[in-house]
């Protein structure tokens, strides 16, 4: 992890991926918010990519940056908030302050503890598809099936709360 | 953070750091917005942060375990924001609400 190209890409990733996620959690509608919280999510697979992990870059922008925001910005739209309703006031000064605040904390942990370490040299085909799925199916064969089972919930779950019937039910 | 560094060379703590002042950014979030959309999508964020810690170790040791973890966390993420959304569409069909200030039904 060295070069000076590498170092500049990742303060530029730093400062957009810190930049983009005060401005998602600050904006006052959920939509604008969303598209922020997209490029967060893109900036962190770019610097995945960064970091040797190819198949979780990939991921990062199919199940991050595509599902998951796209039925979050479908359930925005379903809700579909009139101006009034979006309620409270926007960020006020107090809340600015404990932001910085918390953030400087921190940051400046993170300065403190500082040790130079370095990255390990990396075997050929580091964090991609092959040695990746290897280890998935392999020592974490269990924790794979009981994620599996996790998403069936998740999906059933997710009819049973939201769907046709709970509408019937309440007429 | 740039002061202590004269030298070009990226070190695990740059990540971490990265790392905390995301996860931080989220909590803020959870912590000082309202809206319930917002705060799941800060829940994502924090998410997100652990995600990215969890790949620079992988990186610097050279092992593939955090990978796989990082992988299982997507996958929970996913369950999560379906279960999530479809509490809130769900509270918003029968009571109109989008304030998580608002929503104390099993506070009685």
């Amino acid at each position: 992890m060295s070069g000076m190209g590498i170092t500049i890409a990742f303060w530029v990733m730093a400062a957009a991926a810190v930049g983009l996620s005060i401005a998602a959690i600050s904006v006052r509608h959920p939509l604008k918010s969303a598209y922020f919280l997209v490029g967060v999510f893109f900036v962190t697979a770019a610097l995945f990519l960064l970091l040797e992990a190819r198949l979780l870059a990939v991921l990062q922008v199919l199940v991050y940056a595509g599902a998951i925001m796209v039925f979050i910005i479908f359930v925005i739209m379903l809700i579909n908030l009139r101006p009034d309703q979006l309620g409270g006031r926007r960020m006020t000064l107090g809340k600015v302050i404990g932001l910085i605040l918390g953030i400087g904390v921190v940051a400046s942990a993170s300065v403190v503890g500082y040790q130079a370490i370095s990255a390990r040299p990396i075997p050929k085909g580091f964090g991609q598809v092959e040695a990746v799925s290897t280890m998935l199916y392999t020592h974490f064969a269990f924790a794979f099936e009981a994620v599996s089972l996790l998403l069936l919930v998740a999906i059933i779950g997710a009819i049973v709360l939201a769907g046709k019937k709970g509408q019937e039910k309440k007429d | 953070m740039e002061l202590t560094l004269p030298h070009f060379e990226l070190s695990l703590y740059h990540f971490i750091g990265l790392s905390m002042v995301l996860f931080v950014t989220g909590a803020m979030g959870v912590l000082l917005r309202r809206n319930v959309l917002i705060v799941l999508m800060s829940l994502e964020l924090m998410l997100n942060a652990a995600n990215l810690a969890l790949v620079a170790f992988s990186r610097f040791h050279a092992q593939h375990d955090a990978q796989v973890a990082v992988f299982l966390i997507m996958a929970v993420a996913a369950a999560e924001v379906a279960i999530g959304l479809a509490i809130i569409v769900k509270i918003f069909r029968d009571r109109q609400v989008i304030n998580v200030d608002l929503i104390r039904g099993l506070k009685r």
